[in-house]
């Protein structure tokens, strides 16, 4: 707008009295002197805002995951919240009485395991001893003939008196049965050589 | 009451079997419940809940109060709960390296002790595809609200691997929800 001069009674160029022109607002004393200080003060608080509240790299791409898995499982809650399980009536009423009577003081525990292990781990070296004793008593007729034939030998070269006096004293059936078995022949005459007192009287103390 | 009065009590042998008592009225559900959705079976849970709190009560005084209480008795509970289910599934001579427990479905349809609906029929069925452990952790933080990091001191790993966890159960819940609708 062209100012064609001074004198406010002259109308400008828009018809309007130059003295319109004139700022009608006021501001508090010493308005701009505070505005500035307070901005410098607001100015240094982001700075300082800046400084000490950071965020992770990339937070705001977690944030938005985070976010949508939360959607998700809210959604998946609305549909299913409950498991549907149940449990008898009364359950945890007895529940708590049962385990504490396991936890009263236990009495002393004698492993009963172990100790029949022992009787039996015992009884069963005794079977072994016994077994053992057997077989070297009486060695196997299948097992090996030479031996048979070395025992059958070796009983014939026994005197006779000797096996008489052996059984008289060691009334083993075992050895009976055994020897019995090794004798060559059985006498032919053995009934008419004993009296029928004399085979009486051995019945009677043999039996 | 609060744990570190009911393990003062139990420390001193005249209060001892008051602070169990105590114990047991605080835990026994929850350790039930959470035992519970991972056997299945209430029979299972029944036998495993108590020997974890015959385990409780003979370790007790060995408890360091460096961790929580109930992180502490959680965990006693999960690793029963683990070997459980790796002793039933040698004895079913199904092999270690199988993660999940599908066969438990068998039992899901057996037990007299579910009153679900058809939803939450499928949600245990799909439950039984996740890995043990990832099964686990959506369980704690689905049913139980724990937070992640009592999970993580519960299953000894770290918080970021528990959420990732826990979200992709849900992605792979969601999955076999809507494939079987």
């Amino acid at each position: 707008m062209r100012n064609l001069g001074t004198d406010e009674n002259k109308k400008n160029e828009d018809g309007l009295s130059p003295e319109l022109r004139k700022n009608p607002f006021s501001v508090p004393d010493d308005y701009f002197y505070t505005l500035k200080n307070n901005i410098l003060l607001n100015t240094s608080i982001h700075t300082l805002s800046d400084s000490v509240f950071s965020t992770p790299a990339d937070y705001q791409t977690q944030l938005t995951n985070s976010i949508i898995e939360r959607i998700e499982e809210e959604k998946l809650k609305a549909r299913i919240s409950e498991d549907g399980f149940t449990v008898p009536t009364g359950y945890f009423d007895n529940l708590q009485k049962e385990i504490i009577s396991q936890t009263v003081s236990e009495p002393k525990v004698i492993p009963i395991k172990k100790s029949k292990t022992a009787w039996m781990s015992y009884a069963a070296a005794a079977c072994i001893a016994i077994l053992i004793s057997l077989f070297a008593l009486f060695p196997q007729t299948q097992s090996n003939e030479n031996s048979v034939a070395n025992m059958s030998t070796s009983i014939d070269a026994l005197p006779t008196e000797e096996i008489i006096d052996y059984l008289a004293f060691y009334s083993e059936t075992g050895d009976l049965t055994a020897l019995s078995d090794q004798l060559s022949e059985e006498p032919t005459n053995f009934t008419n050589s004993f009296s029928s007192d004399e085979i009486e009287s051995y019945l009677e103390n043999s039996i | 009451m609060e744990d570190a009065l009911i393990l003062e009590k139990f420390a001193d042998t005249k209060t001892r079997d008051e602070a169990f008592g105590i114990l047991l009225e605080k835990y026994q559900q929850k350790i039930y419940w959470h035992v519970r959705r991972f056997v299945l079976d209430h029979e299972d849970a029944n036998d495993l809940v108590q020997d974890i709190f015959i385990k409780v009560w003979k370790n007790l005084d060995k408890f360091r109060a460096d961790a929580q209480l109930y992180t502490w008795i959680y965990r006693i509970a999960t690793n029963e709960c683990i070997t459980f289910l790796n002793r039933k599934k040698q004895n079913l001579s199904i092999s270690l390296d199988d993660e999940n427990s599908t066969f438990l479905a068998d039992s899901l349809r057996e037990t007299s002790y579910f009153n679900g609906n058809q939803a939450q029929l499928k949600l245990q069925k799909a439950l039984l595809t996740l890995p043990d452990k990832q099964r686990l952790v959506f369980n704690m933080k689905y049913f139980d609200d724990l937070k992640y990091d009592d999970i993580s001191a519960i299953l000894g790993t770290s918080v970021g691997a528990l959420k990732a966890s826990y979200h992709l159960a849900v992605k792979k819940i969601e999955k076999f929800l809507s494939e079987t609708d």
